[in-house]
């Protein structure tokens, strides 16, 4: 009996040992397999429902870059702004899913008194605005961070605030239609904003990092920061105050003349970089609500006009390059051509006259400018204007850029020659002959035009931008006589460009005057285009200015509107870029020789005047002795 | 009864076990300086890795406190270049020296250097140790 029990308990002992051990080989394979399938098969998505539960990925924007004038002043940048929004539906008693009540978050009209004042909003408009029924709407955006941070510490219910990114154009309306703006979100819209979005932008980064369950960042937890890499900077060829020269000059010919537009260009010969480049009117891309968008438009590129007589020097650019006429072959000219069955006449009646190819330009002789046209022959004269980058962009690639006309060799007909020779029928933009009078200034050798200098990265170098394309277009022995009947046209007597003088300078250039094509109705208007092309100084020309009037008012003479308007700029372009003028060269010693005297004599009148005014009454000066 | 049963059992001295008293407790103190030591390089690792942690911790506090001292200061700084560009505005100097009574000057003088400056073109490499404007950084490299 004894031995049954010993044997029995043994054996209900091993079976309960191998339960236990079965029951644990069975714990042990199911989380052994756990464990393979959450580390090895399942790992990834494990891993990933771990980071969603605890990780948090936020994007940091990338800085825009900056935009710099060729000396390094800033035209362009991005400010940290503040973005005032709300959530309306704070303002209203909410009836939870657990039938909990949470009360309104203040009163809509006390929180729209004291926001809307803030943000010089109208208090009903913000009153609407909290009305609606919505999680989110904006107040403002992109205001001063100072007054973003103002309203916050007001701790108004239901008023939040967002930081965003603000481009801002520290000089208001200058260069504006070059430089172009972005949108309220960032978007390159216009310009070179938008031409070289793809370096300014930058690429965006991400912060990763833990989060605990109220959503506050886990000190010591994880944090990954992947850095937004900032865009590049772009550094123009544009010169801030040659800029701001052409620009004032621009409105100022604009008010005097009644003009409905006026473009100035300025560019430096040999290198083919942009110094200036001004549309008037223009607008503060800033605030561009109530601008006119026509004053948008980049006008020296987009827009392209029939030359008149300023094209008559690239007409004979190409008939002294095919050896038709030379400096000192001479026609005699009267003032009036038939040619097939149209008439050509010259602005002022003349008798016919012997004159040269430089008296023609000086003149601006239509009749003999169609003359010598009429020996270059078609072809070379297509030829020409096309070599002078006529038809063509420019290859500056900005946003709008056209490429100007010029008839293909079978619609010439026989009066073709005579009307292109003298800058009617065919089109180009200011840029495209500012560029050609630059190749005649560049001893031939045209260069394309350039407006962007370099980029910066974060290592502060300037990575300077390919050099330009360039090609000879005459020879160097065309182009100088060429510059020096331009000189003729300012300098002789009786030229048409007399205006276009500098004081110190020599200056050569062309006046045009060309009746206005009416898009709308077809066929020409009553209105004409002004315009002067000149370079200075004459004697080792440095810099090209091109002037361009649409529809100037009572005077519409090229050298009498664009003439002046050209020294002014050209006068200022000179002292920018500090060219001495051709009678400099004194020294130090003697200038300051002359401001002695010049202080001496200053200190004599004043003496005289001091003597001569009555002892009696205020010894102040009155408004008329200023004067004087 | 057997012979066998009857026999007395020779009685003989048997010492006691000396070594054995003296074990029991030397054991007992070994195991007590081991459970001692394993507490204490417990206690030790965690209030090291507590400690570690809060370090870090402290750290990463300091560390995101400067990243947001570096941020503001970033900010400021690009707020700061907006200004000092909008003061350099050529309009805006412009209209401060005409309300001043300036008039644009009728001539200027020229001075000839005998030395090249960057400004007229002088390459960087042949002005040695010259000083660009710090103001303007794209002025001071590469130029």
């Amino acid at each position: 009996m004894g031995r049954w029990r010993l044997d029995d308990h043994a054996r209900l002992s091993r079976r309960r040992i191998h339960a236990t051990f079965g029951l644990f080989l069975l714990v042990f394979v199911v989380t052994v397999g756990q464990l393979v399938d959450i580390q090895v098969l399942s790992a990834e998505e494990h891993a990933e429902r771990g980071v969603r539960q605890r990780a948090r990925t936020i994007e940091l924007p990338a800085s825009r870059g900056r935009i710099y004038d060729r000396e390094g002043d800033v035209l362009a940048t991005s400010v940290t702004s503040a973005t005032i929004y709300a959530d309306p539906r704070s303002f209203v008693p909410e009836e939870r899913p657990d039938g909990l009540i949470v009360p309104a978050a203040g009163d809509v009209g006390q929180v729209a008194r004291a926001v809307a004042p803030l943000l010089q909003l109208d208090v009903v408009w913000v009153e609407e605005r909290l009305g609606r029924d919505a999680h989110f709407v904006y107040l403002a955006r992109q205001v001063d961070l100072e007054l973003g941070e103002r309203i916050m510490s007001l701790r108004l219910p239901g008023i939040g605030m967002l930081t965003e990114p603000r481009r801002v154009y520290p000089a208001g309306a200058l260069a504006a239609q070059v430089i172009g703006f972005t949108g309220i979100d960032g978007d390159a819209l216009q310009g070179l904003e938008a031409r070289h979005d793809e370096l300014l932008r930058g690429t965006p980064g991400t912060l990763r990092f833990e989060r605990a369950l109220g959503g506050l960042s886990i000190s010591s937890g994880m944090r990954e920061v992947a850095p937004a890499v900032p865009g590049l900077d772009l550094v123009l060829t544009i010169d801030r105050d040659i800029q701001f020269a052409a620009e004032r000059v621009a409105m100022d010919v604009i008010e005097r003349y009644g003009a409905e537009a006026a473009t100035i260009v300025v560019l430096e010969v040999g290198t083919g970089e942009i110094l200036g480049m001004a549309s008037a009117p223009t607008f503060d891309p800033a605030d561009r609500r109530d601008s006119d968008q026509a004053s948008w438009r980049n006008r020296a590129v987009t827009d392209r006009f029939e030359p008149g007589s300023i094209q008559k020097t690239l007409s004979i650019a190409a008939a002294l390059e095919v050896g038709a006429i030379t400096p000192a072959t001479t026609f005699e000219v009267p003032d009036r051509l038939r040619v097939a069955d149209k008439s050509f006449s010259d602005v002022s009646r003349h008798g016919t006259e012997v004159w040269t190819a430089g008296d023609i330009l000086a003149r601006s002789s239509n009749v003999g400018t169609i003359m010598i046209a009429q020996r270059t022959g078609e072809e070379a004269l297509r030829r020409g204007l096309i070599d002078f980058g006529y038809g063509a962009p420019t290859g500056l690639r900005f946003p709008g850029e056209v490429g100007g006309y010029v008839p293909p060799s079978d619609q010439w007909w026989a009066t073709t020659l005579p009307t292109v020779s003298i800058g009617y029928g065919t089109s180009s933009t200011l840029l495209q002959l500012a560029n050609a009078y630059a190749a005649l200034a560049n001893r031939g050798v045209l260069v394309d035009p350039v407006l962007v200098r370099g980029t910066v990265g974060p290592d502060g170098l300037l990575d300077a931008t390919a050099l330009p394309q360039f090609r000879r277009v005459v020879s160097e022995t065309t182009a100088a006589q060429v510059l020096d009947m331009l000189g003729q046209a300012v300098e002789g007597e009786g030229a048409t460009g007399s205006r276009a003088r500098i004081p110190g300078y020599r200056v050569g250039g062309k006046s045009g005057t060309a009746i206005k094509v009416d898009e709308v109705a077809g066929g020409y208007s009553s209105d004409f285009v002004s315009t002067f092309v000149g370079v200075a100084p004459l004697d080792d020309p440095r810099i090209v200015v091109a002037v361009m009037v649409d529809a100037p008012k009572g005077a519409h003479f090229g050298g009498v509107v664009a003439a002046p308007a050209f020294a002014e700029v050209m006068h200022a372009s000179l002292l920018a870029r500090r060219i001495v003028p051709d009678s400099a060269g004194r020294s130090l010693q003697e200038l300051v020789e002359d401001t002695r005297r010049a202080a001496e004599r200053a200190e004599a009148q004043a003496a005289e005047r001091a003597a001569a005014e009555p002892t009696s009454g205020s010894d102040r000066p009155s408004s008329t002795d200023r004067s004087g | 009864m057997s012979a066998v049963a009857l026999e007395r059992p020779r009685l003989r001295v048997v010492e006691s076990p000396a070594p054995v008293e003296a074990a029991v407790p030397a054991t007992g103190r070994r195991t007590l300086v081991l459970a001692l030591a394993t507490a204490l390089v417990i206690v030790a690792a965690v209030f090291g890795i507590v400690g570690l942690n809060a370090m870090a911790a402290n750290a990463s506090v300091d560390a995101r406190a400067l990243e947001r001292q570096v941020a503001q200061a970033e900010r400021r700084y690009a707020e700061l270049v907006a200004v000092v560009a909008s003061k350099e505005d050529p309009g805006r100097i412009r209209e401060r020296a005409l309300e001043l009574g300036m008039v644009p000057s009728s001539a200027a003088r020229h001075l000839v250097l005998s030395r090249g400056i960057e400004a007229d073109g002088m390459r960087r490499a042949e002005v040695r140790d010259s000083v660009a404007d710090p103001l303007k950084p794209v002025l001071t490299q590469g130029r």
